[in-house]
């Protein structure tokens, strides 16, 4: 295997791109194998926030990787193995974004009723970690924080969830999703916008000291 | 790669101050584009409280689920591969040609069971408790063959990293193989389940593993490599329960490892075809529709055991058999309370809270203000509950035995809710007289014998103003004023001191908020107010049962035998 210098320092230092340059040159699976458990629980994690349903997400997670194998042969190891990952996984999950937008199936999950109205008993399953109150709590909030995901468009969508789930600074976003650097921060902006907005009732300015027990939160300040 | 779009929103150009103000936030600022915004933020609390709400929105997406991979994702995943060769994927149920490296080897242990999404959690722990019963039959599910794979599924400096599993892990192996976690282990030593068994249950000196069991040589490295075949998640989870487990008191560990090993014991003698339907159901607390947990589970298959046990003419009639299970619950009932009652009792001591003067002082003074036994006019209790409190009072106060006094004042609990009192008496709603001018309005418009208002309830707090509430009038009221406390202002001193100093510093902004939106309303603020501090295991002064809500459901919950 030929390599510039910097990319083969590069290689040596990041193993995700020795077993991916194993995948390349020698369609060797096991090398395969080792990529998709290091990075499956990233992958669906992500994909589960882009498309709301945890089997959706792991059917995409599984094409991510096995289009990673299709086109091994095209991997040039010039990036972040991950980065490259995630550009592959961000056309996927756009595409079935749009899919689904274009044929409007019905929700694939239950998230019909509002924070606090009634809810099926069975979506209330407690697990046994959480006090079973305390897990009602928990899934209404995150029922409202998944709204409030749905209500962004996809590429907005898509920056956040790699802005905060993948850490991942606004040049790598750029470069998954083949954006400039400026695009990627107007594109992050509207978003946190939308979520403030979108969550605003949700968050409590004044935590300490315990405040009066009239609202008056801070920040109704503009719109 | 990048282009050069700068609004690949639908959306309009964001205000660029907004832009600068995110991006600050996420520390993608240069330097002098930073220092105006810290100046803008310095000097515009607009601005400022425009940028908390930014960051605290995204703070929350902190708190969506997140999910994990289904445990053979990389299998499923593998076994979709195109042959290496046509780099195609192949149509459905082809079978792929084996790799040159690794033979068939590859799909051997990552066979898919039939139904991925039920059973793949445990398809790994089904393996994993192969090694349990005999390290030997590993070779048979695909132990070997999965080693023999390693080296190339984990190059050599993950191997390096992944040798570091303590000895004490691959030793208790076998126990922790048929096990999900820490809150399992615990459901499985109680006495409905293996707790009972005579080792688990008395003999404390019984160290599990015995020194005879512990694995060596061969052995041991059997287990190691039987570990580092699970997916990676099932190990860390293992590792995760043996430390919970060791962080247990020694003896309540002991006690735990024993009922695991009589467990595993148990699930090594099921014939196999009962053995997989507990290993391969879903995680205890997880399952969904009709299927069974693991526990559940459990207790069906020793049910059916316990079903076979029985004389034949029994099993023939169901009537019977309810007969006789019923009789068996009645024997564990009391089994489980002499159990639970034996410490105490051989070492004549009261139980918890009842161990302490301040104890029985504080719980003493909670049933008087809340059940108020001494008052007539306002007593809650019924004849019958009255009677059983004083008679088992008095057990406690003449003869020091207070275990019964404890489950009648849990039991009265629970039927007989408190909620705070008003710290301004004039609130205390107990009669008519008490009533805000437009229910009795109300009232009389409808005339009183039309109301139907249960008499037991006049004079008592707060089942006078929640009978009213229910009635239907006050349904129809719109805007009716609420009947009780709306605010923790409004609660009597102790309970606010508990709120300001106790349960609001542990409540996240969430349950703050949702909290908050019941302000004014009665009873909904006093019972969101009180389930909270349940959840946070607090006891709210005078209100509810005095110490740690869990341990009086472990102490007086459950059932307990006919009464002396």
């Amino acid at each position: 295997v030929s390599l510039g210098h910097t990319s083969s320092q590069m290689a040596l230092r990041d193993p995700d791109i020795r077993l991916m340059l194993r995948v390349r040159d020698a369609d060797d699976t096991a090398a395969f194998a080792e990529l998709v458990e290091r990075f499956q629980n990233r992958l669906v994690a992500v994909m589960h926030h882009l498309v709301g349903s945890a089997d959706e997400a792991e059917d995409l997670a599984q094409e991510v990787f096995l289009r990673v194998f299709r086109t091994r042969k095209k991997y040039t190891p010039k990036a972040k193995f991950s980065t490259w990952l995630f550009t592959i996984a961000n056309n996927l999950a756009l595409n079935a974004l749009r899919d689904r937008q274009r044929r409007p199936v019905v929700p694939l999950e239950v998230r019909d009723s509002g924070p606090f109205g009634p809810r099926p008993a069975e979506v209330l399953a407690p697990t046994r970690d959480d006090p079973p109150a305390h897990n009602l709590q928990q899934q209404e909030l995150a029922e409202v924080i998944r709204q409030a995901l749905d209500g962004l468009n996809e590429r907005q969508r898509v920056a956040i969830v790699l802005n905060k789930f993948e850490d991942m600074n606004y040049a790598d976003i750029a470069e998954v999703m083949g954006l400039s650097t400026k695009a990627v921060k107007s594109l992050l902006s509207r978003a946190r916008s939308k979520l403030r907005e979108a969550l605003q009732g949700y968050i409590y300015m004044d935590s300490e000291p315990p405040p009066p027990v009239e609202e008056d939160r801070a920040g109704e300040a503009d719109d | 790669m990048a282009s050069e779009h700068t609004n690949p929103d639908d959306d309009p150009t964001p205000d660029p101050f907004e832009a600068d103000l995110v991006a600050y936030l996420d520390g993608e600022l240069d330097p002098e584009a930073a220092r105006e915004v810290e100046q803008r933020l310095a000097n515009d609390s607009a601005v400022r409280a425009r940028a908390a709400e930014l960051k605290k929105s995204f703070e929350l997406l902190d708190f969506l689920p997140r999910p994990e991979p289904s445990p053979n994702f990389t299998s499923r995943t593998l076994d979709k591969l195109p042959t290496v060769t046509a780099a195609t994927p192949l149509p459905n149920g082809t079978t792929r040609t084996p790799h040159p490296d690794t033979g068939d080897a590859m799909s051997l242990p990552f066979k898919p069971p039939a139904d991925p999404r039920r059973r793949t959690r445990w398809a790994g722990l089904l393996r994993a408790a192969m090694v349990g019963f005999a390290v030997t039959s590993l070779a048979a599910f695909g132990y070997f063959a999965t080693a023999k794979m390693r080296p190339y599924l984990f190059p050599n400096e993950t191997v390096e990293a992944k040798l570091e599993v303590d000895p004490r892990v691959i030793e208790l192996l076998p126990l922790y193989a048929g096990a999900d976690d820490i809150a399992f282990v615990v459901e499985l030593a109680k006495p409905e389940y293996f707790g009972d068994d005579p080792a688990v249950a008395f003999d404390g000196s019984l160290k599990v593993p015995s020194a005879a069991d512990r694995p060596t040589g061969k052995d041991f490295d059997a287990l190691v490599t039987a570990f580092r075949a699970l997916p990676s998640d099932r190990q860390a989870a293992i590792i995760k329960l043996d430390q919970a487990l060791h962080a247990k008191e020694p003896k309540e560990r002991d006690r735990l490892l024993r009922a695991l090993e009589a467990y595993t014991v148990w699930l090594e003698r099921l014939p196999e075809a009962q053995r997989r339907a507990v290993l391969s159901a879903p995680a205890t607390g997880t399952a969904q529709g009709n299927t069974r947990d693991r526990l559940a589970e459990i207790v069906s298959v020793r049910q059916q055991q316990w079903l076979a046990t029985l004389p034949p003419d029994v099993q023939r009639s169901a009537d019977l058999v309810e007969q006789w299970k019923m009789e068996e619950q009645a024997r564990r009932d009391r089994l489980g309370f002499a159990r639970k009652c034996a410490e105490e009792f051989t070492a004549n001591r009261s139980p918890w809270p009842f161990d302490t003067e301040a104890g029985r002082k504080e719980v003493l003074e909670f049933a008087r203000t809340a059940f108020k036994p001494d008052d007539i006019r306002r007593c809650r209790l019924t004849q019958e509950e009255l009677n059983e409190y004083r008679r088992t009072l008095q057990l406690g106060q003449r003869d020091d035995s207070w275990k019964w006094f404890g489950v009648t004042v849990y039991e009265l609990a629970r039927l007989h809710p408190y909620l705070p009192e008003p710290e301004n008496p004039k609130q205390l709603i107990t009669d008519m007289n008490d009533l805000p001018e437009a229910y009795r309005r109300e009232m009389m418009k409808k005339g009183f014998p039309a109301l139907r208002i249960n008499p037991r309830t006049v004079n008592k707090w707060p089942d006078y103003p929640l009978e009213i509430l229910d009635q239907p009038f006050a349904k129809a009221m719109s805007n009716p004023p609420p009947l009780g406390p709306g605010r923790v202002t409004e609660f009597k001193k102790p309970v606010q001191d508990f709120a300001t100093k106790d349960l609001f510093p542990k409540l996240i902004d969430f349950e703050r908020l949702q909290l908050d939106r019941l302000v004014g309303k009665w009873p909904e603020y006093s019972q969101k107010f009180l389930k909270l501090a349940d959840q946070y295991e607090l006891s709210v002064p005078g209100v509810t049962l005095p110490g740690s809500p869990r341990r009086w459901d472990a102490t007086y919950g459950g059932r307990f035998p006919a009464r002396p």
